[in-house]
């Protein structure tokens, strides 16, 4: 496949003071890849992706996005040039509506075009006036999702983006992500092997800091064959 | 010998009220701070009584109030601006006890800068308005019922700012969940240098207004402190709602706690205090948010 | 334990050399360096060990100051007694204050403990006029008797006795930070107060006692200093010094065992020297603070105790590296 990298990470190292969590991660995400990243809990998977966005400083390493290198910048600059992160919390700002959180994620990459989001999301413009604190798991994931989505990026990092959500709400999930790498490309982190093996077009293992293989096959991507990695 | 009583009462309470604004322009400032960078600034006496100085330096110079008003606001934005970049920027990621220590010395250094400046004897400042209303017989100064007004008047713009621009939408959305506001692309370090010169400027407004109220001197600050904390904790820190509610309770006890026996004036907010948070720990509109 | 033992004689031989040598520095200044380090011992066990910000610590030095004042100017001349009544006036306000306090978190605490603070001072000056002369103060030097054994009312021997406590609050501090449970508790409430409650601790009990001890030490050390300056009066509980306390505690390193007597030294020092060019000391108190803070807030006996730690971990790792080469 002709597709240029959009990511690619060397030698990445983090550690959280003097426990190290992370050991040499490289890899790379070509346009408009649906990766997934599977592993224990504990594996490191969150530390990559808050490395990956700037939100945690690495060790070493280089993280090489769109031939800049993002290492050493602002967590928020790395968000407007559209590599952004999306929280496994399914935390929305609870005090703010749904339209505030969008408008927040306008504000910031300065993409005011919602009909993208409602596109995607057609419940959210149902749901325009109400508070982050009564939306239920789903709606909140959209939400997360749809004002990512806002300045046009080029990759998503989505951290267990199923964890809590009802498996009909699963369904949903799967084909708007597809949907969506039609325009940026997608990195999941997650131990949800059905959703991974419905997804993903090549899947990362990793296991304590580091990465341990590599599944490009789809017909072992689709039988879960790499579930022994876990 | 009632009509009497009933005059006392009532310019009790207007005092209480012009006190609670004070209050709640200087409180509004540290219940910010707190709400969306976790800090406890203690540094906004020094921008309050720096503000009351500029007041009273501008304002003997040029005679004019309100030039002195707008001369010792912006002052403190750039004192503040300054303070923030240089220094208070550093420990936002740290435990609230550092940004206490840190701005309490803050606090100490400016307050000791002010005595160099102005010296040690207090300074009066001219009440800019002058003429007196009259309530229901009694006779109220014009510049008490002016604090009220300006006090109800940056209540209303605070919240008008938090609900109703996208500079306070992301405000409170900080004060929810800092990390996220960043991930979404927004740059959280001028956000915080934005609410922290807002807060002082609040305070030194508040220092500016209780100027005429009483002699400007260098520890008016530290007069003025826990009276602060009192309001600040009685109404839960980081909300605004609640330092305003608890400005106004604490306003009437203090003018009329006074007016029944002089030491109850420092004494009965306390007492009222301990009573709330033996109620609730949190204080009135604290949430549990703030065990973070 | 023999290097402890080592610092230990070695501050112990310095002190009572300095104790013979009149002529080397005014006493005055020692004595006043002694009892501030007991004052601040508590505010920085506080800070280091609890992670409770006290700005209220004059209220408490009050309390000790006015036990003693109070018994001294009363009822009785002895200064013995009088220190021993600061202390229990002091513990049992502490037990009382402490059970509304303690409860609270910390950023709610040291505003209430300020608060309490000023409020003290309050009480002090102006309520309670009538028995405290507030500003004027309680003026005690024809009340004292020359006591047996030490003569507190002579300069040396009041420096000879609060340095003889000095050892004893720092012998009991040091089991307290070293050997007991209790300290590593108090460790573990500054780190996760909840992880500490899951474990099975009422940490409400261990925050309680270490409040009641930490600002017991410093009663006693505000009832040592009504017998040194035979009097006291409203200014001790000023909330304006609440500072000096939290900056002796820092500047020494917060939760170290020298860290307080460092503290002092460097302080009152300062102070000394500072206040003879300079009216002004806050400004310097102020420097100090944010001086410390942003230099990694650990401190000057904090920093030496982790970079002798680095060296020694250095020493046993590079030790076997050695054999090992030796070996081969």
């Amino acid at each position: 496949m002709g597709r240029p990298n959009i990511v690619e990470v060397k030698n990445l190292s983090a550690a959280y003071g003097q426990s190290k969590v992370l050991f040499d991660v490289s890899l790379k995400i070509k346009a408009n890849e649906r990766v997934s990243i599977v592993g224990r809990n504990g594996a490191g998977k969150t530390t990559l992706l808050k490395c990956m966005a700037s939100l945690l400083a690495p060790t070493n390493g280089s993280v090489v996005y769109d031939r800049t290198e993002l290492v050493g910048k602002q967590s928020y600059e790395v968000a407007r040039m559209g590599l952004k992160y999306i929280d496994q919390d399914k935390h929305v700002f609870l005090d703010l509506t749904v339209r505030e959180n969008l408008e927040l994620s306008s504000y910031a990459t300065g993409d005011y075009d919602w009909d993208k989001v409602f596109k995607h999301f057609p419940k959210l413009k149902i749901l325009i006036d109400r508070k982050g604190a009564y939306l239920s798991g789903g709606e909140r994931q959209m939400l997360m999702v749809g004002r990512a989505i806002l300045g046009d990026p080029k990759v998503l990092l989505i951290d267990e983006p199923t964890e809590g959500l009802a498996p009909s709400i699963v369904d949903d999930l799967v084909t708007t992500f597809h949907e969506l790498s039609k325009d940026c490309a997608i990195l999941t982190v997650g131990q949800n092997l059905s959703f991974v093996s419905r997804i993903a077009e090549r899947i990362y293992a990793m296991k304590e800091g580091k990465l341990v293989a590599e599944i490009t096959d789809a017909a072992e991507i689709k039988n879960s064959s790499y579930s022994h990695y876990l | 010998m009632i009509q009497m009583n009933i005059q006392l009462i009532i310019s009790a309470i207007v005092l209480g009220l012009s006190m609670s604004g004070v209050y709640f322009l200087l409180t509004v400032g540290l219940s910010l701070c707190y709400g969306l960078m976790r800090m406890i600034s203690l540094d906004q006496f020094f921008y309050y009584a720096l503000g009351a100085y500029m007041v009273y330096t501008i304002t003997s110079l040029t005679g004019s109030f309100l030039l002195g008003a707008l001369g010792a606001m912006l002052t403190t934005l750039v004192v503040a601006f300054v303070v923030e970049r240089l220094i208070n920027k550093r420990v936002y990621s740290k435990p609230v006890m550092f940004s206490m220590i840190l701005t309490f010395g803050v606090n100490l250094m400016g307050v000791g800068l002010i005595k160099y400046v102005w010296g040690l004897t207090p300074k009066p400042v001219a009440s800019p308005i002058g003429g007196s209303l009259n309530i229901l017989g009694t006779s109220v100064p014009g510049y008490r019922i002016f604090v009220i007004l300006l006090a109800v008047l940056v209540y209303l713009a605070v919240q008008y700012f938090l609900n109703k621009t996208i500079l306070g939408t992301a405000i409170r959305a900080g004060i929810d969940d800092a990390e996220k506001v960043k991930a979404l692309g927004i740059n959280i370090s001028r956000l915080f240098t934005v609410t922290f010169v807002l807060s002082s400027v609040l305070s030194a407004l508040a220092g500016v207004i209780h100027a005429p109220f009483v002699m400007v001197s260098p520890e008016m600050g530290m007069s003025i402190t826990a009276f602060a904390f009192m309001v600040v904790i009685i109404g839960g820190l980081g909300s605004i709602k609640g330092t305003m509610v608890s400005a106004l309770i604490v306003g009437q006890v203090v003018s009329l706690g006074a007016l029944i026996w002089a030491p109850l004036a420092e004494m009965a907010p306390f007492l009222v205090m301990i009573f709330i948070l033996l109620i609730k720990p949190t204080g009135l509109y604290g949430s549990k948010l703030m065990n973070r | 334990m023999k290097r402890f033992i080592n610092s230990w004689t070695g501050i112990f031989i310095v002190f009572i050399l300095l104790y013979f040598l009149k002529g080397f520095l005014p006493p005055a200044f020692l004595t006043e360096v002694v009892i501030f380090s007991i004052y601040a011992m508590g505010c920085s066990f506080l800070i280091g060990r609890l992670g409770l910000t006290s700005f209220g610590q004059p209220a408490f030095l009050a309390f000790g100051a006015y036990g003693a004042g109070v018994y001294l100017y009363y009822f009785g001349t002895n200064s013995y007694v009088a220190i021993l009544v600061g202390v229990l006036a002091s513990l049992v306000i502490n037990m009382l204050v402490g059970t509304f306090l303690v409860r609270l978190n910390s950023s709610y605490f040291t505003l209430c403990n300020q608060a309490f603070c000023v409020v003290t001072f309050f009480i002090f000056q102006k309520a309670l006029v009538k028995w405290t002369f507030g500003d004027n103060g309680l003026l005690l030097i024809s009340r004292m008797d020359p006591t047996p054994v030490i003569d507190l009312t002579s300069p040396r021997g009041i420096y000879l006795f609060s340095f003889i406590i000095a050892i004893l609050v720092w012998l009991f501090f040091n089991y307290l930070m070293k050997k007991s449970v209790f300290g590593a508790t108090c460790l573990c409430v500054k780190d996760n107060e909840e992880k500490l409650r899951f474990l099975g601790y009422k940490t409400f009990n261990i925050k309680w006692l270490a409040f009641v001890i930490a600002n017991t030490v410093a009663g006693l050390a505000g009832a040592l200093y009504t017998v040194y300056f035979c009097m006291v009066n409203a200014n001790i509980a000023n909330v304006s010094s609440a500072s000096e306390a939290v900056a002796i505690s820092m500047l020494g390193g917060a939760g170290t065992l020298f860290g307080p007597l460092v503290g002092s030294f460097i302080f009152i020092g300062l102070k000394d020297i500072v206040s003879r060019f300079i009216s002004h000391w806050e400004v310097l108190v102020g420097f100090l603070l944010i001086v410390v803070m942003l230099a990694g807030e650990k401190g000057i006996v904090g920093s030496l105790e982790s970079y002798l730690a680095k060296r020694k971990a250095k020493k046993s790792m590079m030790q076997p590296a050695l054999t090992k080469e030796g070996g081969l």
